[in-house]
């Protein structure tokens, strides 16, 4: 009888100190998620529905912002947000739709150490290693002299100048963030297709099949896990991506290379508190477009993927 | 890494050797611009202006990177402590170590806490935690830019570098996910034995299942360090008044534009001074980052 009391003391004692421990190192990270996470993303639903009075004062301004905000959008085929829109999904379906292939191709390169490989793994890094304001900063100086360099070899006396011109300037930007944008796959694809297992390969060209064959149908479905999260990833951060428009034109950046991404930012930092309504407006409503699109791209890529149900188990 | 297999079929050598040649132009185009700008890093500001291609004489040059050294400076009203302060090359590398490292150790410290809760202990909202972490790597918020800056600068937080340290971190993130699934591996033996031995929790996270996970940890933590060192944009938005090299590198080109009086191949060499740190940096941490990175699926 004594014994059957003691033990639940001492089960009652073990599970406080579970409780209290579990407390004490959740608390920090969580009360950070409430607050940077939770409580941010409801202010700037609240700040989308306010704006400031003369007096550096937030007021409930209803539906004005949204308001404001459809008009600039269907104004002229030619509004600032309407361009940045297109130029946003057009950006992400150029860098995706050359760059994927780019990527696999280039990563089972690597992958199975072809000709120049080792040097090519290194120098593919030197985007990451200077970091993105260098490069572009060195991309910047480079572009401006390029027609000076095509002169000087008898190639074109008039190149235009890349990205000052504006029927230029999008894909220039555009291009430039493909360009630089293969290390962070190289990185991650070889180090995936090295974790399939060897025999699978072997026994594969054993039976005749050429690397294509490898590729398409072995590679290619054992890392649709991988091609899933950057897919996913990509798509959801189509309207919130700023491109290296920051770096090459600060807070200037012309309407034609314009993303709605960079809007948030350039109306923000640029026009300050004014435009914290307007903008956050324009946020919910991009978080809406992307979140569906989010949530479909992730239910197409699992259809793909042909060992879904066993990664499931 | 598989060695390398000759390329039998009449269709593998087309596709393979026309992706080496795309790979080796490509190659010679990342090279391009840093050469482009070392070359004129070492020209006069004459020479320059009357031929901006012409090759170089390093030796002449070199007093341009005396030059961009001395002119490399930051002059700010410093929010925190209410004065002007001009900040040169130094200041700048301090504040790189200092932001970068703190932000690294946040990022991975803080999930590490999440992921081992829930990686190794049952208890009510566990799965609601997870699913959190999932969601929030899914769903996309965009536009809430005007919100945090709001938040901070209500909670006295914006531009005061220590506030901006202590909570630049989170709970969630890839790190998490990487972190779950690796302390979800480890025997669950270690933490039953010591448990028997009247080891605490604290005791068996710490001294037992933290040095396991040390690897992982500092392979996160160099992968943090490196992003962090290179991002300008927590100091355009967040920190204005503590500028990193990265952040020092945009105002050194904005400033000697808007002013005019550093000669382009003066900012040049300017550049290339900040591109050696970060060179530094990457070379030292290659090795603990290529061989870590895998990326697994979204599921939840």
């Amino acid at each position: 009888m004594e014994q059957a009391i003691v033990k639940p003391k001492k089960k009652k004692k073990k599970d406080i100190k579970k409780s209290l421990f579990l407390v004490t190192i959740l608390f920090y990270p969580l009360l950070l998620f409430v607050v940077f996470y939770v409580v941010v993303n409801f202010n700037s639903l609240l700040l989308s529905f306010q704006k400031l009075t003369p007096n550096y004062k937030f007021v409930f301004n209803g539906l004005e912002n949204y308001k404001r905000l459809f008009e600039d959008i269907f104004s002229s085929k030619d509004s600032l947000i309407l361009v940045s829109l297109k130029n946003s999904f057009l950006r992400f379906i150029i860098i995706t739709g050359l760059g994927m292939p780019l990527n696999i191709l280039f990563s089972y390169y690597v992958y199975r150490g072809f000709f120049g490989s080792k040097v090519f793994r290194v120098i593919v890094m030197i985007p990451t290693v200077l970091s993105s304001m260098l490069m572009a900063l060195f991309t910047q100086k480079f572009i401006y002299l390029l027609p000076n360099i095509l002169k000087a070899i008898g190639i074109s006396d008039s190149f235009p100048n890349l990205i000052t011109n504006q029927n230029t300037v999008f894909m220039t930007t555009t291009l430039y963030s493909l360009w630089v944008g293969f290390s962070m796959a190289l990185i991650v694809y070889p180090n995936q297709m090295v974790s399939i297992d060897d025999e699978i390969i072997e026994s594969a060209t054993l039976d005749g099949a050429t690397h294509l064959q490898i590729l398409w149908h072995i590679i290619i479905p054992l890392i649709v896990p991988t091609l899933t999260t950057f897919m996913v990833t990509g798509v959801a951060g189509i309207l919130g991506d700023i491109g290296p428009l920051y770096t090459f034109f600060g807070l200037d950046a012309s309407k034609q290379s314009s993303l709605i991404g960079y809007i948030i930012y350039q109306y923000t930092l640029k026009f300050g508190k004014a435009q914290y309504g307007y903008v956050s407006a324009l946020g919910t409503i991009a978080t809406v477009i992307a979140f569906p699109l989010t949530l479909l791209t992730k239910w197409i890529m699992e259809r793909f993927d042909p060992y879904e149900e066993r990664r499931k188990r | 890494m598989k060695s390398g297999k000759k390329l039998s079929a009449l269709s593998d050598k087309i596709v393979f050797i026309t992706v080496g040649i795309v790979i080796l132009l490509y190659s010679i185009s990342l090279l391009i611009p840093i050469l482009v700008t070392i070359n004129t890093s070492f020209k006069d500001a004459y020479e320059y202006i009357i031929d901006p291609v012409k090759i170089s004489n390093p030796i002449k040059g070199f007093s341009n990177y005396i030059d961009a050294f001395k002119s490399i400076k930051y002059t700010v009203v410093n929010q925190t402590l209410g004065y002007e302060i001009t900040y040169g090359i130094g200041d700048m590398m301090i504040f790189s170590i200092v932001i970068a490292s703190v932000t690294a150790f946040m990022n991975v410290f803080l999930p590490s806490l999440t992921a081992y809760a829930i990686a190794r202990y049952d208890f009510w909202g566990k799965k609601i935690i997870y699913q959190i972490a999932i969601l929030t790597m899914i769903i996309p918020i965009i536009g809430n830019l005007a919100s945090s800056l709001s938040i901070r600068m209500q909670l006295g937080i914006y531009d005061n570098i220590i506030p901006y340290l202590l909570t630049c971190g989170s709970g969630f993130g890839f790190n998490f996910i990487l972190l779950h699934g690796a302390f979800k591996a480890l025997p669950k033996e270690y933490q039953e034995a010591a448990s028997m031995d009247g080891a605490g929790h604290f005791t068996i996270m710490f001294r037992i299942y933290y040095p396991m996970m040390l690897p992982l940890f500092f392979s996160l933590f160099v992968l943090g360090f490196v992003g962090a060192w290179n991002d300008y944009m927590v100091n355009v938005v967040y920190l204005p008044s503590y500028p990193t090299l990265a952040y020092g590198v945009y105002y050194f080109q904005q400033n000697s534009t808007l002013m005019g009086e550093i000669p382009e191949p003066t900012k040049q060499a300017g550049f290339i001074i900040m591109a050696i740190p970060t060179t530094i940096i990457w070379l030292v941490s290659q090795k603990f980052i290529v061989s870590k990175m895998t990326v697994g699926g979204l599921k939840g």
